[in-house]
């Protein structure tokens, strides 16, 4: 009898378990799921770094130059270690610098695939030296480069105007790959180093380190490296445990805009379109995260990140496009934040010597330093130079550019035609209508449910006979089941992602048990393109087009709902350096898919919630999943206008909001602004309660309808809008 | 500005050849395109056209110029011109049917007739006599089906009407018999009460008695019980109490200190250096007996008993924690074997039975610890029978009361029954009470996963087909219909709570048929049912002549 008692007992724990992770779930985003600065142990570091002498000092004797770049050496005078330094003057007025070690112990990751070409150069002249400086000649309009040799710094100018400063408040970071001091003490037993990683979890602090030092011979060694600081070899966050092989590899770097007082950039986040200062709070993050009910007005990282900048005032807009994949924190500083329009003017009545700047500092986990400076100088010359980098909005087919109809789930077959006959009932035009994860059979992507959706191709023949389109979600996890096909063939290619020990691994998502392709391999992309053809996709058709969702990647056991950063792709790199990659691979692999299957004479569309650089390249992009509130409808617009300044046109944000239940007036204005998004689409949570547009009373419908209709009767004007997008990379929602 | 050219009804008829003889007898009357038969006297040719809403004219070459001039639409029957005008296309061989100006040379095919599509390039086929046939023979089927069933409905209805009087009937025989059982319980009552009376006096006088016996033999034991203390007290046996031998019993100390002072035996003993045995009787043992300990170690009951710290009633109390302890795991075994194999969803009532259960059992644990030294105490002291008069007098009373209770009772029946009838005639059962036969009954529908169960007027639910616990999915509201067809759905809500969402309800559609069934289930919105039933109830008669445009037939 007791052990029933127990289970009883058990069973009601479990319910209390359920509703407070209710209450929890309600109360929109639960913060402590995701790390702040001070909880990512790189961010830590490189912010604990203060303005003051950098140690960092360019070697200007070994100045090398080619015809396609300069190259200098740069050396830590604290540690000795030798970094080199290469300037690019690129076509269209941009500059590229990069910087690596000279002699990496392996070699650091650099971003494959998201430049669409290797930027064509221009050469550099060497206009002036001596001991302490470099003055290069970036190749037009007297803009110029002055390295300063100690502390390093640069500056760009024009004339005598100074653009641009980098390190010029010294927190440049290179983290060298180094070699764990306690393991070359001890290499002979490996096994007790683990057994120590175990043990000690993000306890750096005294252990073993501190106890090896004394014992330490190599005494040059020893007094130029900095000591191990906690979180370099190891890291816990919540209860998940990010061994690191490769120990600390973060780099950072500052950049000053003198007479810039407004930058704008780096989406995704749910924030206002100028940026804000960061002094007091935390960094922007950029880290593609599945995040619960997001909140509004913060700097948390969400699904995308595209690591673009812009700084503008009335003379002239700069970009900064700093290419990293990894974990990444960007800082903005100012000197005019904080001060009332007043003060402004007492500083204008008094003539205040200090005129406005805006301080901008980029941290990244891994990788190395790859800047892009974009001179612009107009803002459309910036977007064009950032086009040139990473490629245009891909033209979007014009149904795409019209309404979706989605909701989580359209129910099955009958459910689809009942709505489709709706619009037409309803005299509301809309194109495309979608199938969340439950028209899957048991959320195998590429699978139909047999009960709801026994016959696909008649559905989707019903909706082309009135030229109508359907997408279906397509997500990168994959069930394991050994009788699935998509697992077998992932599993027997050997190309799902592994752990760190080299197994498959696998992480909980919608199927449960689940195995993540490593979309990062071309071989990957390539089969998962074959995928879509007709005779693969069984059920589909022309008019089917896809979703990828939950591709940042989401894992729902796994640190802040994402894959382990210690899990290793192809070539050995670990998910650490690509994660940021990862749904651009998976959109990239899908939209490929759609090209290949029509012959390469049909446009893709292609949905994807995560994105980096160059997404803009594979389809369009939605703001995740938002709720059925004002806030929400408002910070829509900030958040598309950010993805529109760096190159990501196809923007648009569930109407209607998809968690709760929207009054009426929120929904109907909902439609009046997502008319005019670039992304149209209505879409809803499982839970909430109906929402086509006739539901809600004769007035509303007309309201909605005549929103919808506006769209269509706007539908060239917003063709030729994304073709001028597809063109020059101008946004297309400005 | 836009090229105005008027394009008139009599145009292409090259559509298809074998439909061409069907199309031409329809389009004898000539008249702009798109406009039905009925509407062509608004559009005389040459004559300025005045919108249908009146609230323009517009010369006549400016109808169906593929401009839109009036707010309503009319002046563009044939072009999608206007966002909010209608297109009718006559379907000879089908029916004819309006669709929205914006479906016309749209590239899809909505009319049968083609004649949507004149500018589009689509390639339409005139499907009508197909379709029209397909539909008449469907018509056809679902007009005999709603004889049959209109015929089954006024069998229903003739029960319905039966079965509403007999209920009637019944009901009033119910009230007769309830009035009777009315006056019954009142005399008896009566009776009752009046019997009950000299039984209680009688009672009294007996207890009375009995009470003075009790008290002189407790005082008689009690004085005994001194004379014995007396003994054990008076150590040198002088018959006499002294303050010494008072004060080797340290638990008649009154201050506190564990000893029992020369001042304190003295007040003890009433001022006196020493008693007797009759002022011991008299004076001392009153002021000793609650703390007074005997030497000897054999217990002595006295009523009544106080509780004394210590010795041997505390042990006793021990005895009752450990039996509190028995009967809280007796009732912790009970809670568990109602529990086994019972579903999750009969948890929570199961509680609350508990809970009761549990407060019970403290009550009676309660009522024993005051309860259980009594009677040790009282064992032999039981009240003698009742004398012969009295037990007579009981036993009158007694059967009086029995009448009274089952005829109280027979009243209550009556009365259920009544409410039962009552409710049931109350439930709109419909017009002519078709739907009544419904009452009291369910039907089930089974699904992939589910056995759904529709009891009208009563509830809905779903089950697993795998086993597991009944959701409810509403209970019986309303009926939910338009106002013209009210009777055309059933409304359940208040079903059971959804996780993040509203209570379960569904919405039950009505339909002509043969059979009384469930011909689907849905779930439309999360929580929110919809299920379509079939019922010759609701078959009308001739109903399928509802007014579809005839006019070119």
């Amino acid at each position: 009898m007791a052990p029933l008692a127990g289970e009883r007992l058990s069973l009601r724990q479990i319910l209390v378990t359920w509703v407070t992770l209710y209450v929890a779930l309600i109360e929109a985003v639960d913060r402590s799921n995701f790390k702040t600065c001070e909880q990512s142990s790189f961010c830590k570091r490189q912010r604990s770094v203060k303005p003051e002498h950098s140690p960092y000092r360019a070697l200007l004797n070994s100045l090398e130059v080619t015809e396609k770049s300069i190259k200098l050496q740069l050396i830590n005078e604290v540690n000795k270690v030798p970094l080199l330094l290469e300037v690019y003057g690129l076509q269209g007025n941009m500059t590229r610098i990069k910087i690596n070690e000279l002699i990496p112990l392996k070699p650091r990751f650099e971003v494959p695939d998201v430049l669409i070409q290797d930027p064509p150069t221009v050469p550099l002249t060497v206009i002036g030296k001596d001991e302490s400086s470099l003055e290069l000649g970036l190749g037009r309009d007297q803009y110029k480069l002055i390295v300063t040799s100690k502390p390093f710094r640069m500056d760009i100018t024009t004339g005598n105007e100074l653009l641009l400063s980098i390190n010029s408040r010294g927190l440049m970071v290179f983290e060298h790959l180094r070699k764990r001091k306690d393991s070359e003490k001890k290499d002979e037993t490996a096994e007790s180093e683990e057994v120590k990683t175990e043990q000690e979890p993000g306890d750096g602090d005294g252990g073993a380190d501190s106890l090896e030092k004394p014992e330490d011979t190599d005494a040059q060694k020893e007094s130029e490296e900095v000591e191990d600081e906690a979180g370099m070899w190891d890291e816990t966050f919540k209860s998940h445990a990010d061994s690191k092989p490769n120990g600390p590899s973060s780099v950072g770097l500052d950049f000053s805009l003198p007479g810039f007082e407004h930058v704008y950039g780096i989406p995704e986040h749910a924030d206002s379109l100028k940026l804000k200062t960061t002094e007091g709070g935390d960094p922007y993050r950029l880290y593609n995260l599945d995040v619960f009910q997001y909140e509004i007005a913060n700097p948390m990282a969400l699904y995308g990140s595209v690591p673009v900048m812009l700084a503008h005032n009335a003379r002239r807009t700069l970009g900064m496009f700093w290419l990293n994949a990894a974990e990444t924190w960007v800082d903005i500083s100012s000197n005019t934040a904080g001060k009332t329009l007043f003060g402004k003017m007492l500083d204008y009545v008094q003539g205040a010597n200090e005129i406005p700047q805006t301080d901008v500092r980029w941290m990244s986990e891994s990788g190395i330093i790859d800047v892009f400076v974009m001179l612009g100088p107009s803002p459309f010359d910036v977007f064009k130079q950032y086009a040139s980098l990473t490629g245009t909005q891909a033209l979007p087919p014009l149904f795409s550019i019209a309404y979706h109809q989605s909701r989580w789930n359209y129910n099955d077959e009958s459910d689809v035609q009942a709505v489709d006959d709706g619009f037409d009932q309803h005299d509301i035009p809309y194109d495309v209508i979608w199938l969340d994860i439950e028209h899957t059979d048991g959320k195998r992507y590429f699978t139909w449910d047999p009960n709801k959706f026994p016959s696909p191709k008649d559905m989707l023949q019903n909706l082309a006979s009135k030229k109508r389109k359907m997408v279906s979600i397509v997500d990168p996890h994959i069930k394991i089941d050994s009788g699935y096909k998509i697992h077998t063939a992932v599993q027997s290619k050997n190309l799902y992602v592994k752990t760190k020990d080299g197994s498959d691994y696998e992480g909980w998502c919608w199927p449960g048990s689940a195995g993540y392709p490593d979309f990062t391999n071309p071989e990957m992309r390539s089969w998962w393109a074959s995928m879509f053809a007709y005779d693969q996709y069984e059920g589909s058709m022309e008019n089917l087009y896809t979703w990828n969702d939950m591709n940042e990647p989401s894992v729902f056991n796994g640190p802040e709902v994402t894959m382990h950063k210690d899990t290793v792709h192809m070539d050995g790199w670990e998910h650490r350096d690509v994660h940021n990659l990862y749904a651009f691979y998976v959109q990239m692999a899908t939209a490929e898919g759609q090209i290949q299957r029509s012959g390469g004479t049909e446009r893709p569309f292609v949905l994807t919630r995560g994105f980096f650089s160059g997404s803009q390249r594979f389809g369009a992009v939605w703001t995740g999943d938002n709720s059925a509130e004002w806030d929400h409808l408002k910070i829509s617009l900030p958040m598309c206008l950010s993805m529109g300044l760096t190159a990501i046109s196809f923007c648009g944000a569930d109407v209607g909001g998809f968690f709760k239940h929207p009054s009426t007036e929120l929904l109907v204005r909902w439609y009046q602004a997502g008319a005019y998004q670039p992304f149209f689409r209505a879409h809803a949570h499982l839970d909430t309660p109906r929402r086509e547009p006739w539901l809600f009373g004769d007035d509303n419908k007309l309201l909605i309808r005549a929103a919808i209709r506006q769209r269509y009767a706007l539908l060239p004007f917003w063709y030729t809008a994304f073709y001028h997008a597809h063109r020059t990379g101008a946004p297309v929602m400005r | 500005m836009a090229v105005r050219a008027a394009v008139l009804g009599g145009r292409s008829l090259g559509l298809g050849l074998l439909l061409l003889l069907v199309a031409v007898a329809a389009l004898e009357v000539k008249r702009p395109r798109g406009v039905s038969l009925q509407n062509r006297h608004f559009y005389e040719e040459n004559i300025p056209f005045t919108c249908l809403d009146g609230s323009k004219t517009i010369p006549f070459h400016e109808v169906n110029d593929d401009y839109c001039d009036c707010r309503d639409g009319s002046d563009e029957p044939g072009t999608s011109a206007c966002p909010n005008g209608s297109y009718h296309c006559s379907n000879a061989g089908h029916r004819s049917q309006y669709i929205p100006s914006s479906h016309v040379n749209d590239g899809i095919c909505d009319c049968c007739d083609t004649t949507d599509e004149y500018n589009s390039g689509a390639t339409c086929l005139n499907t009508c006599k197909e379709q029209g046939r397909k539909e008449r023979e469907t018509l056809q089927k679902m007009a005999e089906m709603a004889k049959e069933g209109f015929k089954l409905k006024q069998q229903l209805i003739e029960d319905a009407k039966k079965s509403r009087e007999d209920k009637q009937l019944k009901l009033a025989e119910l009230q007769k018999e309830k009035a009777n059982w009315e006056v019954q319980v009142e005399s008896l009552r009566t009776l009752k009460e009046a019997a009950e009376k000299p039984e209680q006096e009688a009672k009294e006088v007996h207890k009375n008695a009995w009470d003075e016996v009790q008290a002189a033999h407790n005082l008689e034991k009690n004085k005994a019980k001194a004379a014995e203390t007396f003994k054990e007290l008076d150590d040198n046996e002088d018959g006499f109490i002294t303050m010494n031998e008072i004060q080797t019993h340290a638990e008649l100390d009154s201050d506190g200190d564990g000893v029992v002072s020369e001042q304190e035996a003295e007040t003890l003993l009433g001022g006196a250096s020493h008693v007797d045995v009759a002022s011991f009787q008299e004076v001392v043992w009153a002021g000793i007996q609650d703390k007074y300990k005997s030497e000897a170690v054999t217990e002595t009951p006295i009523v009544p008993v106080v509780p004394v710290e210590g010795g041997a009633d505390s042990s006793r109390e021990v005895d009752h924690e450990d039996h509190r302890k028995d009967e809280d795991e007796d009732d912790y075994g009970e809670g568990q074997d109602d529990g086994v194999g019972d579903d999750d969803s009969e948890d929570d009532g199961e509680e609350e039975e508990e809970e009761e259960e549990d407060g019970a059992g403290e009550d009676y644990y309660k009522n024993r610890q005051s309860y259980v030294p009594e009677k040790e105490g009282t064992e032999e002291e039981k009240m003698p029978a009742y004398d012969e008069e009295t037990q007579m007098l009981i036993d009158v009373a007694e059967k009086a009361r029995n009448e009274f209770s089952e005829a109280e009772k027979s009243l209550k029946e009556v009365e259920s029954s009544i409410g039962s009838i009552e409710k049931e005639l109350l439930v709109d059962f419909g017009p002519d009470g078709e739907y009544a036969y419904m009452f009291d009954q369910c039907y089930e529908m089974t699904t992939n996963e589910y056995v759904y169960k529709l009891c009208p007027f009563n509830k809905v639910a779903q089950k697993p087909k795998q086993g597991g616990s009944e959701t409810n999915l509403g209970v019986w509201s309303s009926w939910a219909g338009p106002e013209n067809n009210k009777f055309s759905m059933m409304k359940f809500d208040h079903g059971t709570g959804c996780w993040q969402g509203p209570n379960r309800s569904t919405m039950v559609k009505l339909s002509c048929g043969r059979e009384t069934m469930v011909l689907s289930t849905s779930e439309p919105s999360r929580c929110e049912y919809l299920m379509e039933f079939s019922t010759p109830a609701f078959c009308q008669e001739g109903v399928h002549d509802d007014g579809s445009d005839h006019d070119e037939l």
